[in-house]
């Protein structure tokens, strides 16, 4: 295969793994905001703590396996505990968004500085597991076996969260919860038992999104800031609430990241935030976004 | 009329204080006054916005640091400008800078609007490192040569002298305050409250709710701007992380939030709070950011009217135990 | 005849649904007219549609001879057009003094000052506090709108919506929820601060609608089945099967 072909088709082999990664963070966002428009700063934290986690499950187990199924479940589990004693609570004030934004943005603060006095301020080198590891060899392209391991598991994972959104009674509720919190709940359905359900399962995505993430990524206490960036970024441009935007821009910013790297370092960065404010500047409310909540 | 007249006599006091604070004070304490005064500027033009609009602007460095870039950019490319036209192209910067955005902003309300704000205040700083041509990028602009504040044949001030410093900054902080305290009470800043209360009812009372959030956001970013500039002289380097980035616009609202929300000086009083929190957290830790988040989590959660909240509460407390040690007493003498 | 208000074929729909299929109202000046209708029958998006809220699909609306289809809110205010809202939207943070000062602020035209405080506006204070005199709201002044009764915080509404001064009002069912004697004394107010003024009123309450208006429209389905003066919609055959019949039975 010609060379120059090949280098585009492996750009966008690695626009897609990181887009992936980026849509597993961003889906349990938009999904939280459109439920209860709460913007859950402490997210992306919770995708950091899980690739720690993943590293010390490493470390006691040497297994990557058990640290892909155990680092999730321990971060959906933190994500239930952070929703059931602090966000709950804070909701009952009805001061509005405001406390949600400040609370959630202290929590990431307290996860940040909890990691460096666990886990110090280096960042940990994570090595691809030896089943994973290696090339895959197709028409000439030599491409990283993890980053398909990645993209296949992402897509997985997207398979079984629109399954059963779309496909289950319990995602039915979820997405009129989404959309209707207050008849929703007239009409006899625990309404916060759901919410912490989904809050749980953003976390728990977030959770997969970080153990598939540390090996390929590096593993270090500004991870947070810039894995949710970028999630913030799928979030406000997709449209506040929507799955569908998320995806679209998550796969957008994943390509955008990957080709600007390539063709104009200097400015990937810039070029982000600026498919930002043009799409911005055109539709306030994003893509697919259906105005004020 | 005595409420009046006791506040009155407390204002005087207090801007006594401050006048004489330089005669007992140290460098560092100076210093710290500085700064203090600079970051309740910060807050008080977020908290215009804020409790009197019902806008979160999550970005607000973005004008806080247009304002220090501007300055700095024309002190070190424009020779032989003063201080006070760097200054104000510095705030009309900023001033300018909301004006651009309110077309996008007047659009949307609530969180929408908070994330718009950010958005764009983080664009600016990947902006200001990338310019690395005319921000310096990382390393930030150093301003070896700071100007004086002067006006030719009228007065002339050394800013790199501490007390100058802190009298001008004082000056220019308690007048920016004012104004802003002013503005509350004209019938823009009555409007204001009408829109934060209820934007529908006042569109149909025959008010423009769009122009009048765009005023007041324009106001709002240049007192920001303002403050951004004072900082920048204060530390003479302007650097993207000190001046844009999303720590920056988060103390304002922290700070608004510990005060009070909804109450005019509440900022003040949680930036002095901030401040010694930051005192505090340094002597006896080395973990300021896990404290600061601590803290957060704990206001939002039960102090959510922060400490004008509590005042409010313990003085209805007093009020009710008064009341019941009253009862006591006259069912005693019965 | 001159019309202070007419629409012209107006038309809306919810998403495909129905709601005003062509409506021509015409209300002359100075003259209390009432909208009646079933449940659904599309009172309040008249309303909203007369008020700018929503644009509507087709047609035209007539102010003072002058097309506002296209204008918002606020500017239909300023032609001289204020409405009152079904749920009682007040300023939850201010006192009842400050919610007529905003409405007079506007009827003076006072609307982006910013360098002169409130206190100093000539004739303001005055005007707020004879306004409230005249409506028995003197008591209330400093106290927050939040914290009145719900008769008082209906009188402050309406009030609130008559300190624009305009020449026409819109009161969208400014009795609902009352009891006999609340009702009675909200009649006497519109009654007090319409006079001299036209108005368009929805309203459930019967005896509310044939006290106060001069005519009646009855609108069913979108529709206008009749307009006409009480007495006679009264003796009209389609209004009672369409929806005096059973309507009138319940009063």
């Amino acid at each position: 295969m010609n060379p120059a072909t090949a280098m585009y088709i492996i750009q966008a082999l690695h626009g897609l793994a990181y887009g992936m990664l980026l849509f597993l963070v961003a889906s349990g966002l938009t999904l939280i905001f459109g439920m209860v428009g709460i913007l859950n700063m402490a997210h992306a934290s919770l995708f950091m703590l899980s690739a720690y986690l993943c590293y010390q499950v490493l470390a006691f187990t040497n297994s990557f396996w058990m640290s892909l199924f155990l680092a999730p479940l321990i971060t959906a589990c933190l994500g239930l505990l952070l929703e059931r004693f602090f966000l709950r609570k804070v909701q009952a004030h009805g001061l509005g968004h405001i406390a949600e934004l400040l609370l959630t943005m202290g929590i990431s603060m307290v996860i940040a500085e909890s990691v460096k006095s666990i886990w110090g301020t280096e960042s940990l080198v994570i090595s691809i597991p030896p089943s994973l590891d290696g090339l895959a060899s197709f028409a000439g392209i030599h491409y990283p076996i993890y980053r398909l391991f990645i993209i296949g598991l992402s897509f997985c994972i997207l398979a079984l969260l629109v399954t059963v959104l779309y496909k289950t009674k319990l995602g039915k509720i979820i997405r009129a919860t989404a959309s209707d919190p207050g008849m929703v709940s007239i009409l006899g359905i625990n309404t916060p038992k759901v919410f912490a359900g989904v809050f749980a399962l953003g976390a728990w995505m977030a959770g997969v999104a970080g153990v598939a993430a540390a090996p390929m990524l590096t593993v270090f206490p500004g991870l947070a800031d810039q894995v949710g960036m970028d999630a913030f970024v799928v979030v406000v441009v997709g449209g506040l609430g929507s799955l569908l935007g998320a995806f679209v821009v998550s796969l957008t910013l994943g390509e955008l990241n990957s080709f600007g790297v390539q063709f104009i370092p200097k400015l990937a960065p810039v070029l982000v935030f600026g498919f930002m404010a043009i799409v911005l500047s055109l539709k306030p409310n994003g893509f697919f976004g259906e105005g004020d909540h | 009329m005595a409420g009046n007249i006791k506040k009155l006599v407390l204002g005087f006091i207090l801007l006594g204080a401050i006048g004489i604070a330089p005669r007992f004070l140290g460098i560092i304490s100076l210093n710290m006054a500085v700064e203090l005064a600079i970051g309740a500027l910060f807050a008080v033009s977020l908290n215009l916005l804020l409790s009197y609009t019902g806008l979160l602007s999550f970005g607000h460095a973005l004008f806080f640091g247009m304002g220090a870039y501007v300055m700095g950019i024309s002190i070190t490319y424009m020779d032989g400008i003063t201080l006070i036209p760097a200054i104000l192209m510095g705030s009309l910067a900023a001033g300018l800078t909301a004006l651009i955005f309110t077309p996008l902003l007047v659009r949307v309300t609530g969180t929408a609007f908070s994330m718009l704000t950010m958005a764009f205040g983080q664009l600016m700083y990947v902006l200001c490192i990338k310019m690395r041509g005319i921000t310096g990028g990382e390393d930030g602009l150093t301003l070896f040569d700071m100007p004086l504040l002067s006006v030719p044949g009228v007065f002339s001030l050394d800013m790199t002298d501490p007390a100058t410093l802190y009298y001008t900054v004082m000056g220019v902080v308690l007048i920016s305050i004012g104004c802003m305290w002013y503005f509350t009470k004209t019938p823009l800043g009555g409007v204001q409250a009408g829109i934060r209360d209820n934007a529908q009812r006042v569109e149909y009372l025959g008010f423009h709710v769009s122009a009048s959030k765009a005023v007041i956001f324009i106001i709002s970013g240049t007192f920001a701007g303002l403050a951004g500039c004072l900082a920048a002289i204060f530390q003479q380097v302007i650097s993207v992380d000190g001046f844009l980035r999303i720590n920056v616009s988060f103390m304002p609202i922290m700070a608004i939030m510990i005060g009070g929300l909804g109450h005019f000086l509440g900022p003040v009083i949680g930036t002095i709070f901030l401040m010694f929190l930051n005192q505090m957290a340094m002597r006896y830790t080395d973990k300021v950011e896990l404290v600061f988040g601590i803290v957060f989590i704990m206001v939002v959660m039960y102090a959510p009217y922060g400490i004008h909240g509590l005042w409010v509460k313990a003085r209805i407390y007093w009020g009710i135990f008064r009341h019941r040690k009253g009862a006591l007493g006259k069912e005693e003498r019965t | 005849m001159s019309f202070i208000l007419e629409t012209q074929d107006l038309r809306h729909d919810f998403k495909g649904m129905k709601v005003i299929r062509g409506v021509d109202l015409q209300i002359r000046q100075g003259e209390r007219h009432a909208i009646i209708g079933p449940n659904g029958a599309g009172k309040t998006t008249l309303f909203n549609l007369v008020t700018g809220m929503y644009r509507p699909r087709h047609g035209h609306i007539l102010f003072k001879g002058q097309d506002v289809t296209k204008l918002k809110p606020y500017k239909r205010n300023r032609l001289g057009m204020g409405r009152s809202f079904q749920i009682t939207s007040l300023f939850e943070h201010q006192t009842v003094f400050e919610h007529l000062r905003l409405g007079i602020l506007s009827r003076m035209g006072v609307r982006y000052n910013f360098f002169k405080p409130m206190t100093m506006v000539k004739g303001l204070t005055e005007e707020v506090d004879a306004m409230l005199a005249r409506v028995n709201l003197s008591e209330y002044r400093d106290q927050w709108a939040s914290l009145l009764s719900y008769g008082k915080s209906r009188a402050l509404e309406m009030t609130l919506t008559m300190a624009t001064n305009p020449d026409l009002v819109l009161l969208d069912e400014p009795c609902a929820g009352m009891s006999a004697e609340e009702t009675r004394n909200a009649v006497g107010l519109i009654r007090e601060l319409t006079t001299g003024k036209s108005m368009i009123i929805v309203e459930h309450d019967m005896d509310v609608v044939f006290s106060l208006a001069d005519r009646v429209t009855v609108l069913h389905y979108g529709k206008i089945l009749a307009c006409d003066t009480p007495s006679e919609i009264q003796k009209n055959k389609d209004v009672k099967d369409a929806y005096l019949g059973h309507g009138m039975k319940k009063q």
